[in-house]
């Protein structure tokens, strides 16, 4: 029995102590999938309350605090590349091989991978291989809508000062709203329907769709100078969704990721909307763009 | 009215507090990102050869061809007449831009297409125009023959009925060296493709073998024994102030970008990678960790920053590694690597039921195309660049 027992005992230990033995899996390449919910909201773990219920009406505003009601400035982006590179053909120069002769390949045989069109005649190479590139508009493929340019010169001083004074407004906002709710629902037997976010429709930050739009529109450089090298830029969006501002902010010291990040915040020029609930008129977000250094880099 | 104060006192203080933190908004949003990942890009509006090349030469740059609701790059446009297209990034509101494709065929209007798309999301020197040479198998003979950089539009170069080996690009594409046994030995050729004129270019006794031009295009290096021993040599473009490099035997040498030094294998003992400078002087071993196997075949990245080269026997595998040396990577099984113009891509041969092929490799992502294939057995190849 005791034997028993110490044999038991003797096997648990094992059984914990080789847990520490084992090898470490070895780690696989994950490929980062975000998924984004039809509905954006400002804060996680806000949940709760009954989600079908209906929200209480806000209370009029004080006249005097109308933050939303400025439109969101709308800053013309900068125009996609009007102006546009010759893609020049660099064509070898023709060959055109006399001391053999010249002899055509046997018909390649299909593939599956290039197999999908007919075997191409090993076309003899005549000096007609330039292509031109005309760079009309082709607005057919234009699908996107003109934005409107209605320009106004935007001093960041000003429009800093502008957006603190809206910061303090919608605060003061907040908490007027705050205490009316309060003051309200102090009668007894009244049944208290909260508006909530939780247990209905799933919910992610804003800043999941920022990381989101810029994370896709990013294209690492093949390789990077450093494994530590990262740079960050400053990204501002208006509340309909459209970038007002984006720039680089920190230099990485390597000018391939520098221009790879410039060309992401290129590329991003409309986001998903604030939230129904949101009432600031502009958010600005930090990004940090970092290669991680993998497979052919330093 | 205390209470009042109490409240405009709190929210003075939430102000300032919420104006302090505004700028960062709750702090840096890390985008982490490898350069192994593969891109996906949706391909609309083409159908047949158009199509089909759009997809092989994103593919062959890293990216994988999905629906538009997955992609990070929307290719859209239309194939009548002429390639007319658009690349729209997922997070844009309107195309980056549109262009039209005018003269020349299908095919090289969509390789043309293809080059604006990867220049604008890898950034990288576009290759879909670029052309490839390598060594065909003909009956019992082997040819030198040229195609497309996909493996279209295949001559023939030589007919010599005999052995040839090692084509080596000149620099801008008008010739190639390449060795044949044309004239019995195993000599150095030069050929020039505008005039179809070919000439000797070392043809001392022994073998003259491995001939790789200078990127600058004034120099040529090459494997001669004509002093008993196979050993490294280097002169001139016009054959003149030949002198040796290395006394030890040596194989495949390799130019660095700025045409300065040679990296070639010492095969003398455990082969091992090697550094020259073309003027002269001792030769510096080129230390790569990792690598198990004899080492083959070395070839320099345009970039300078990487070469990539052969090990094994019988299995062969294609390494890179840092041109300063440091740790190897293994790629993937195959041999005779060559960099394209873009430092990413690289064209090789694999062995494939008794017959060789030619692939083509990201190396960042290691994905691998096959080329169109051919008849006979393909290998050696040499990237125009």
């Amino acid at each position: 029995m005791i034997f028993s027992l110490g044999l038991h005992g003797l096997l648990g230990v094992i059984m914990f102590a080789s847990a520490g033995f084992r090898n470490a899996p070895p780690p696989t390449d994950l490929q980062i999938m975000t998924l984004l919910p039809a509905n954006i909201v400002d804060r996680d773990g806000a949940g709760g309350g009954t989600p079908m219920a209906n929200p209480a009406p806000l209370p009029p505003a004080p006249p005097q605090a109308q933050p939303q009601a400025q439109p969101p400035p709308p800053q013309p982006r900068p125009q996609p590349q009007q102006e546009v590179r010759i893609a020049k053909l660099e064509r070898n120069p023709t060959p055109t091989p006399r001391l053999p002769k010249e002899a055509k390949l046997p018909k390649p045989e299909e593939t599956d991978e290039a197999g999908l069109e007919p075997a191409p005649k090993p076309a003899r190479h005549s000096s007609k291989h330039e292509i031109q590139v005309s760079y009309e508009p082709a607005n057919a493929v234009t699908n996107g809508k003109k934005t409107d340019k209605k320009s106004e010169p935007t001093e960041s001083s000003e429009s800093s000062a502008r957006s603190t004074a809206r910061h303090l407004k919608s605060i003061q906002n907040l908490l007027d709203q705050l205490a009316t709710d309060v003051r309200g629902s102090g009668s007894p037997g009244a049944s208290v329907d909260v508006a909530g976010i939780g247990g209905g429709e799933a919910f992610a930050g804003y800043r999941d769709a920022v990381y989101s739009a810029y994370y896709h529109a990013w294209t690492t450089p093949d390789s990077t100078a450093s494994r530590t090298a990262s740079a960050d830029a400053k990204v501002t969006i208006a509340r309909n969704g459209s970038v007002v501002s984006a720039e680089l902010v920190r230099s990485s010291a390597d000018r391939a990721l520098d221009k790879s990040v410039e060309q992401a915040l290129r590329r991003v020029t409309k986001l998903p909307p604030f939230p129904a609930s949101a009432r600031d008129t502009e958010r600005t977000f930090m990004l940090r763009f970092s290669p991680e250094a993998k497979e052919m880099s330093e | 009215m205390n209470c009042k104060f109490k409240l405009s006192l709190a929210t003075a203080l939430l102000g300032a507090w919420s104006v302090m933190a505004a700028p960062d908004n709750a702090g840096f949003i890390n985008i982490v990102k490898t350069n192994s990942y593969v891109v996906p890009v949706s391909i609309t509006g083409f159908d047949g050869e158009a199509a089909s090349v759009l997809k092989f030469d994103l593919e062959v740059l890293g990216m994988g061809v999905t629906s538009p609701d997955k992609a990070d790059f929307l290719v859209s446009g239309s194939q009548s007449g002429q390639v007319k297209g658009s690349l729209t990034p997922k997070g844009a509101d309107r195309p980056f831009w549109a262009r039209a494709y005018a003269g020349g065929s299908v095919r090289a209007q969509a390789h043309a297409f293809a080059n604006d798309i990867v220049k604008e999301i890898r950034g990288t020197e576009p290759i879909f125009l670029t052309r490839i040479a390598f060594r065909q198998q003909q009956g019992r003979s082997t040819e030198i023959a040229l195609s497309d950089f996909d493996g279209y539009n295949a001559t023939v170069l030589t007919r010599d009925g005999t052995l040839v080996s090692g084509p080596s690009w000149i620099p801008g594409g008008r010739g190639l060296l390449y060795v044949s046994w044309k004239n019995g030995g195993e000599q150095i050729l030069e050929h020039n493709l505008s005039t179809g004129e070919r000439r000797v270019f070392a043809g001392f006794p022994g073998a003259n073998l491995s001939p790789a031009v200078s990127p600058d295009g004034q120099k040529v290096a090459m494997i001669l024994s004509r002093d008993g021993n196979p050993n490294l040599w280097v002169c001139n473009m016009d054959r003149s102030g030949l002198h040796k490099l290395s006394s030890t035997e040596d194989s495949g040498p390799t130019w660095s970008p700025d045409s300065g030094e040679i990296c070639f294998v010492r095969r003398s003992g455990h082969a091992s990678l090697q550094k020259v400078s073309a003027g002269g002087g001792a030769a510096r071993p080129l230390r790569v960790a990792g690598v198990y196997g004899n080492v083959t075949s070395p070839d320099w990245s345009p970039d300078g920053k990487w070469i990539a080269f052969t090990s094994g026997s019988g299995n062969f595998v294609i390494w890179v590694a840092p041109a300063g040396g440091g740790d190897a990577q293994k790629l993937v099984e195959g041999e005779d690597p060559c960099w394209a113009p873009n430092s990413r891509t690289l064209v090789f041969s694999r062995r494939v039921s008794n017959k060789r092929t030619l692939c083509l490799l990201d190396v960042p992502t290691k994905r691998v195309k096959n080329v169109m294939q051919l008849s006979g057995s393909c290998s050696e190849p040499s990237w125009a660049r």
